[in-house]
């Protein structure tokens, strides 16, 4: 993530307002920008199915597969995600950059199977017991393996510096997605549902292409070493349990109250509870920013400062090592803490504000009051995420899955248990698990750097 | 009944006095099966046996300190507070403090898990307090690795399976002397130890001289080596000494008084008495049985014969013993004799002694180091003077002790001096009746005072005593 911090100091040293607006455009944009214009894109989809008349039923078909087509897409790679950082950040430290090359076809490959068998026996429902059509199965499945490469794609993204041009990619396959619905529904006639979902294969399809050469022109041709990557799943088994249980814990509620709870709704073989869902979605738009400032932070200050603390620790006196670490860790504490407060006012401000924007846009009551908690709870499973994040920079894989793990378990008893007693207390699992995990999480990350020293030196 | 004999860059890969003294009692007691616990340095070096091997050793089993390097994975070892305790006087405290109980216990403890230590936390911190105790202000994580690499060789020996025996006997401290230590500790058996030269010693000598370490690490592994021999002299119930200069100095490093014998090494004298004179011209033949490597001192004694062949031009040198050991020192002295452009110098490899030495009118030793050479008494006892650098037990051999009033067998020269070396060699060459009377004097010593069959008698009685044969 070493690139994108030089171009922002660069920003920030202007010191103007102008260059401290184009600072923040900047590093939105460059973290956050493929997020935002997914964000964007389901807007567009949205007023979409509004202004071209669409059935309610047809509507909820359309937003329960699609949130499904994601959801499966983000689990699935969030097994694969967090060790393949590792292995790509090997691969560059040991200079095996035509590993890189190569592996990115054996994640493909691996992610496209895996999901492909779960999308296939949505499909089969889908065709053989709800009849739907077998183009939209078919562009179900296809959208569905193309989401999982290009969340996939995106481990290989954040390793290449390159953030301009996959923002771009996505641009472009935005409008690509965009142009090809037009064509589609205005020019052929296609029905609507049909059109949206292969405008969306193609905009996908665009945008993991651009990924893929983006990756290719970055580390070269691969090697033909496609699946060395796999060996890694043995060597840090703990880092692929963290990323899986803790995107699982992410959306464990969603999933408990889609088959139990009131909100439920079922279209097809998909089950999803359109209030929370909703609420959910919102929350994380807001808490959106803490990316940004995260990036911004870890890439300018803290980036910096493991650099000179891992400089000492290989050829400094202690002294200069424990100054280092010293500094290390306030500056940690700092950049941290900076990260959680910022987001903090940036959430009750934002949540004060949707009280006044929601009824414009039409979001109920009742879904504000589970999003104002929700938000809080994305809020504390951020932080949370966080400091894992530098658990991972300290190698504190064991601690980092453990934090993980507690969080899953607690919000899965606590959806469950909230499921049963209803629905004022469905969006408290996910407070109280992110606030334990965030706690639990920090107490690692400061034994952790309290005895750094000791444990860089002795690995 | 078995022996396990420990021998460190000794028997049966490198030939010596100490290998020769093995192989000696080896084959003076047949009735009794020997295993070979060889600690080696390089498989490269140390791969064939310099010697044939008598029927009663068993086993030969090798540990090549130069195989074992540090490889990542190791677990993590949780030690109790009294383990750390123990693991803090092995690696912090001076080799006097050592309670050398709580370490082999330690050691045993923590057998196979030894090295991964090394990588765990609690090293850490031991060392961490070494370098700040000693307010280091050198790059910490080679101060640490360079801990880590003086006990590692340690550790990965001692996590080792020992030979089963009836008694251990260690033919040095350091690191056989620390095996013997474990093994007989581990396995309930008495060890015995024999030192020919003081190891400490030596060490240390080996240690200050060094270019490779930094004055910093000096005092550490002095003092490392140190612990070693504390160890081993405290599990010992015996310990052998050649001569009493040794058995003080035995004392000084801390071994118990009652526990040490004094064992002179022996030669079977007939054999060599009987040996017949060869016949030479009338050139004055000078021999030297000695290794070819830099603690020999052989290029003291080609400078020395270099001013000895200016006066006495039909002096002729011949050394034998092996060169392969240490082959870069060998071309050193090679070089030396060419750019001297001194003649008459043969260096004859690993020969059989008996076959050459009546041809010699004198032998000299340069060593800078030595317990009480076999090769002198093998000379003496063939009736030819020596003339030896003033090391280990050479001036009782040469001078006699006092009980003794044989006369000089020889002279006694300074290290490292040349000048001395090369005059008392022209004395010798002027004045061959008493080069004679020398030759005899020599014989006489060795034949009352230097048996192999007392030497012998004195080792089977120890192995009776300690393991009931």
């Amino acid at each position: 993530m070493a690139g994108i911090g030089f171009e922002l100091r660069r920003i920030f040293k202007r010191k103007s307002m102008f260059s401290a607006i184009w600072g923040t455009i900047y590093a939105t944009m460059t973290t956050i920008g493929p997020t935002v214009i997914f964000i964007l894109l389901l807007f567009v989809l949205k007023f979409a199915l509004n202004f071209f008349g669409v059935s309610e039923l047809e509507k909820l078909f359309f937003v329960s597969s699609f949130t499904y087509v994601f959801l499966v897409a983000i689990l699935v790679s969030s097994v694969i995600n967090t060790v393949l950082s590792r292995y790509i950040s090997d691969c560059i430290f040991e200079e095996k950059e035509d590993q890189i090359s190569a592996s990115l076809f054996g994640v493909l490959t691996v992610g496209s199977v895996v999901s492909g068998m779960i999308y296939l026996a949505f499909c089969y429902v889908m065709y053989v017991t709800d009849h739907i059509s077998l183009i939209l199965v078919i562009a179900f499945y296809l959208l569905g393996i193309l989401a999982t490469n290009a969340y996939n794609l995106m481990t290989y993204v954040s390793a290449i510096k390159e953030y301009k041009e996959v923002t771009g990619s996505f641009l472009v396959g935005f409008l690509v997605a965009v142009c090809t619905f037009f064509l589609l529904y205005l020019n052929f006639q296609i029905l609507i549902l049909h059109a949206i979902y292969i405008a969306l294969v193609a905009g996908f399809f665009f945008i993991d292409l651009s990924l893929i050469y983006c990756v290719v022109k970055a580390f070269g041709l691969p090697s033909k070493e496609m699946f060395n990557f796999l060996r890694y799943f043995k060597k840090y088994p703990e880092l692929m349990v963290t990323g899986a249980t803790y995107m699982l814990g992410f959306f464990i509620s969603n999933i408990i109250y889609w088959n139990h709870s009131d909100m439920q709704v079922q279209i097809s073989v998909f089950k999803t509870a359109p209030s929370y869902d909703l609420a959910m979605f919102l929350a994380i738009i807001v808490n959106l920013p803490a990316f940004v400032i995260f990036v911004v932070k870890v890439e300018t200050v803290f980036y910096e400062k493991y650099v000179n603390y891992l400089s000492a620790l290989n050829k400094g006196s202690y002294q200069l090592i424990e100054k280092r670490r010293q500094n290390l860790q306030n500056t940690l504490r700092m950049q941290l803490f900076f990260v959680y407060e910022v987001q903090l006012m940036i959430t009750i401000l934002l949540i004060y504000l949707a009280n006044v924007i929601f009824p414009y846009i039409g979001v109920g009551t009742h879904v504000f009051n589970i999003f104002m908690i929700l938000a809080m709870g994305v809020y504390t499973t951020i932080c949370m995420y966080f400091t894992i994040v530098f658990l991972y920079y300290f190698e504190d894989y064991v601690h980092a899955c453990i934090v993980s793990f507690v969080y899953l378990v607690l919000e899965t008893s606590g959806a469950i248990i909230c499921a049963y007693i209803g629905s004022p207390y469905y969006p408290l699992p996910i407070l109280i698990s992110g606030i334990l995990g965030w706690i639990l999480a920090f107490t690692f990350l400061r034994r952790r750097l309290a005895k750094l020293n000791g444990y860089l030196l002795c690995k | 009944m078995k022996i396990c004999f420990i021998c460190e860059g000794s028997y049966p890969y490198v030939s010596g006095g100490v290998s020769n003294w093995v192989q000696m009692v080896i084959k003076a007691m047949p009735e009794i099966e020997f295993v070979i616990f060889a600690i080696a340095t390089d498989r490269e070096e140390m791969s064939e046996y310099k010697c044939e091997i008598p029927d009663n050793v068993k086993e030969i089993k090798t540990f090549y300190l130069g195989d074992k390097h540090f490889i990542s994975g190791y677990g993590k070892v949780h030690l109790t507070e009294s383990d750390k305790h123990a693991l803090r006087n092995l690696v912090v405290d001076k080799a006097e403090n050592i309670n050398w109980l709580n370490v082999l216990e330690f050691i045993k403890k923590y057998n196979k898990k030894l090295v991964h230590l090394l990588m765990g936390e609690d090293f850490f911190e031991l060392v961490l307090e070494i370098y700040q105790s000693e307010e280091k202000k050198t790059v910490f994580n080679e101060y640490l690795w360079s801990l880590r690499g003086m006990f590692y060789p340690l550790m990965s020996i001692l996590g080792e399976d020992f030979p089963k025996a009836d008694i251990y006997h260690a033919v040095s401290t350091g690191y056989a002397g620390i095996v013997g230590s474990v093994a007989s500790f581990i396995n309930a058996k008495p060890l015995l130890l024999s030192e020919h030269g003081i190891y400490t010693r030596e060490r240390e000598e080996d240690i200050i001289r060094s270019a490779w370490l930094d004055g910093d690490f000096k005092e550490l592994w002095i003092d490392f080596f140190k612990k070693l021999s504390t160890i081993s002299y405290q599990q010992a119930e015996i310990v052998t000494s050649l001569f009493a200069m040794n058995q003080t100095l035995q004392i000084e490093l801390g071994c118990p008084k009652e526990k040490i014998r004094i064992i002179a090494n022996g030669v079977e004298v007939e054999e060599f008495r009987s040996l017949k004179p060869v016949e030479h011209d009338e050139s004055f033949h000078i021999g030297s049985v000695i290794r070819v490597v830099p603690i020999k001192d052989v290029k003291t004694m080609i400078m020395s014969f270099y001013i000895v062949k200016e006066q006495f031009p039909n002096a002729k040198l011949h050394i034998l013993g092996s060169y392969d050991e240490s082959p870069e020192y060998y071309y050193e002295c090679l070089n030396l004799v060419e750019e001297l452009h001194v003649k008459d110098v043969v260096f004859y490899g690993q020969v059989s002694i008996k076959e050459h030495l009546k041809k010699f009118d004198l032998l000299i030793l340069t060593s800078i180091s030595e317990g009480q050479p076999l090769a002198v008494l093998e000379g003496l006892a063939a009736g030819i003077p020596y003339i030896c650098t003033n090391v280990g037990d050479c001036k009782g051999l040469i001078e006699g002790n006092e009980e003794d009033d044989f006369g000089k067998a020889g002279y006694i020269v300074p290290c490292m001096d040349a000048e001395a070396l090369a005059e008392k060699i022209l004395q010798c060459a002027m004045d061959r009746v008493r080069l004679k009377k020398m030759g005899e004097n020599g014989q006489k010593r060795v034949e009352k005072y230097y048996q192999k069959r007392a030497f012998l008698v004195e080792y089977r009685g120890i192995y009776q005593e300690l393991g009931g044969v």
